[in-house]
């Protein structure tokens, strides 16, 4: 029987979301309608892999596998794709994985190539709510992620819209209202899963540095400016009234600003240094 | 020994035969009952569906002899026409198994006068519901008009055939749509009471549209309008506030100039709180200034626009023909396959007339049996 390593079968699942994002595109690209149930057979599997390999190092640390880059970058993929599949399996979105696999197989493979897969920070044995709070705000970060994607297909749809192209390809996207609404519940979730993370952050924070002076730690401060830019943004959204189509360039804006300062914001950072 | 069975499909549709012909040998539901006893009649034929639409009568039977089933057919075609002959030239006669791709290419709607349309599929229901029910079908036709349901059911799942309107009224529903999801709890204001606007309000509330305003300068016609649709008539002067309530605008006035002006607009969508609003113009000449498409939450398409959408379509759906029919042919083989392999208990099993008679007799029987 051939058994696989925790990163074989980490590789086996980006097989299985690759082909489910070749699978989307194709059929998007030839305005062949929404297979739901076969786009599933091929996210599925992979997820279960994915899953299963977490599970693995999870069992062998005694912890939540989110105490190095490379598990929490696995992590991410593996919130991204469990909030693909809720979605998916609501039938709300067609098409999503065309626009937001791309994201699930960048993280995935940024985490593969991690070269460094060294154990993780030691307060992680001795700390378990650092599990909750790491797997809080990365989940967040998920909904974040996943709703740049919905905002990307906001933007596409709306401007053919304007442009009065459409094509059997946009006739298959969901309509822009449902775009715009679930962009706004998960700027929402992402939110809330965010302050959640960083409430519990600060309050081990406290623990740490019971008998220590107060740092300024660099990651603490890229957390609060991520949380602030969101604040704003879900106030825009829910409360100032500010159009889909700014909401959306905001969205992706805030996005990859994330996506694309995570790893800075640790390598600065004392305590998430890894 | 049993002869070989053979799957006729004998009728006559919108590209054989005028509307004048067609309409001679149409059949209402009513009267189907009567002419599937017709055809079983004589046990030659030993199962029938008959299909009757505006645009196609079609009789689907299976019988040993092709020869014999078919003057059987135009028989009971000619006498319940009252025509004196049938012309054959305005008649298509498939048999098995070119028959079985025929149904299959009418259930998918290869064959309807709009390719890819949706509503033939529920006529062949009906027709095979109203044979069925009257015990008129047997092994063949069972499994042949379920196996025709699977296939378009596939066609559509698999191929763009049904997709995009190619009307305008519905193209504009299809728009709808795309940017409100749901149709159910919008409302529509018509602009002028024109005829197209008419047929698009009337798309629209097919897709589940409820609340509909009609403003006119004429305010009798506008209460007309709105009492044939069911909605309500507003003031001419109105429609500006009725505009900021409203998601879907349809204007076809028959003004010599533009009626609503882009600083209208952007006065209306102050008061919309950025919900968007669609507006159809299908007025000639238009009756809403162009450059308020390029607003924000306003999408505006005139006549011009939908019509090449739904061109566009049709196009499309032309394309996606050769997909279909190699799903057909398929799907095809494989009846047809199950067809050779069980002649023997189709040719066996009782027919309908026979059927008919060991009922009529254990009746009998029953009648006789009970008490006086």
């Amino acid at each position: 029987m051939i058994s696989l390593s925790n990163r074989g079968m980490l590789w086996l699942a980006l097989g299985f979301y690759a082909a489910s994002l070749i699978f989307a595109i194709w059929r998007l690209a030839h305005g062949r309608p929404h297979c739901r149930w076969f786009k599933l057979g091929l996210v599925v599997p992979g997820f279960l892999f994915h899953t299963f390999s977490m599970w693995n190092r999870g069992m062998s640390l005694g912890h939540c596998p989110v105490s190095n880059l490379f598990e929490t970058l696995t992590f991410i993929a593996w919130c991204l794709v469990a909030l693909h599949l809720g979605i998916t399996l609501m039938g709300r979105l067609n098409y999503v994985t065309a626009f937001y696999m791309p994201m699930v197989l960048a993280v995935q493979l940024a985490a593969l190539l991690t070269p460094a897969d060294k154990p993780g920070l030691d307060q992680w044995k001795q700390m378990s709510w650092l599990g909750l709070h790491a797997s809080v705000i990365i989940l967040g970060y998920a909904a974040f992620g996943l709703a740049g994607a919905v905002s990307l297909m906001y933007l596409l749809q709306e401007r053919q819209l304007r442009k009065r192209r459409l094509n059997l390809s946009f006739m298959l996207l969901p309509p822009i209202l449902r775009l715009e609404a679930v962009q706004g519940w998960l700027l929402a979730a992402g939110f809330l899963l965010l302050s959640l993370g960083l409430v519990s952050g600060f309050a081990g924070l406290h623990l740490i540095q019971r008998n220590n002076p107060t740092r300024m730690d660099p990651k603490l401060v890229w957390s609060l400016a991520v949380w602030g830019m969101y604040f704003i943004l879900v106030l825009g959204r829910f409360r100032w009234g500010i159009s889909a189509r700014r909401m959306a360039w905001l969205s992706i804006a805030g996005c990859l600003l994330i996506f694309n300062t995570f790893w800075l914001a640790n390598a600065l950072s004392q305590f998430h240094h890894y | 020994m049993l002869s070989a069975m053979n799957i006729l499909a004998v009728g006559l549709n919108h590209r054989t035969a005028p509307v004048e012909i067609r309409e001679r040998f149409a059949i209402p539901a009513g009267d189907i009952s009567a002419l599937l006893d017709a055809l079983i009649g004589n046990g030659i034929i030993r199962e029938a569906v008959i299909l009757s639409t505006c645009n196609r009568v079609e009789v689907y039977a299976v019988c040993p002899q092709a020869a014999e089933g078919i003057q059987m057919i135009f028989g009971a075609l000619q006498k319940r026409s009252g025509l004196s002959s049938v012309e054959k030239s305005h008649f298509y006669i498939h048999e098995f198994p070119a028959s079985v791709q025929h149904l299959y290419c009418v259930c998918s709607g290869l064959d309807s006068m709009v390719v890819g349309e949706t509503e033939i599929l529920g006529q062949v229901k009906e027709a095979y519901r109203l044979a069925h029910a009257a015990r008129r079908t047997g092994p063949a036709l069972n499994k042949l008009f379920q196996n025709a349901f699977g296939v378009a059911k596939a066609t559509r799942s698999q191929t763009c055939v049904g997709m995009g309107s190619v009307s305008v009224g519905s193209v504009a529903a299809d728009l709808a749509g795309q940017i409100f999801g749901d149709l159910s709890n919008r409302a529509i204001l018509l602009i002028g009471a024109g005829e197209t606007s008419e047929t698009t309000a009337r798309a629209l509330q097919e897709r589940g549209a409820r609340s509909l305003v009609v403003a006119n300068r004429s305010h009798d016609r506008a209460v007309a309008l709105a009492g044939s649709l069911g909605g309500q008539a507003a003031r001419w002067e109105e429609w500006p506030l009725q505009c900021e309530k409203v998601d879907i605008v349809i204007s076809s006035t028959a003004a010599p100039n533009v009626v609503v002006t882009k600083c209208q607009l952007e006065e209306v969508m102050r008061h919309r709180n950025g919900a968007p609003l669609f507006m159809i113009d299908l007025a000639v000449p238009r009756d809403i200034e162009r450059d308020a498409g390029g607003m924000e939450g306003v999408f505006l398409y005139d006549i011009d626009d939908l019509q090449v959408i739904a061109d566009q379509n049709l196009a499309t759906r032309q394309k996606e023909i050769a997909i279909c029919q190699q799903i057909i042919r398929e799907r095809a083989d494989h009846y047809q396959t199950w067809f050779s392999a069980n002649q023997a208990r189709i040719a066996q099993c009782p027919t309908a007339r026979e059927l008919d008679k060991l009922l009529a007799q254990s009746a009998e029987r029953k009648t006789g049996l009970a008490p006086a």
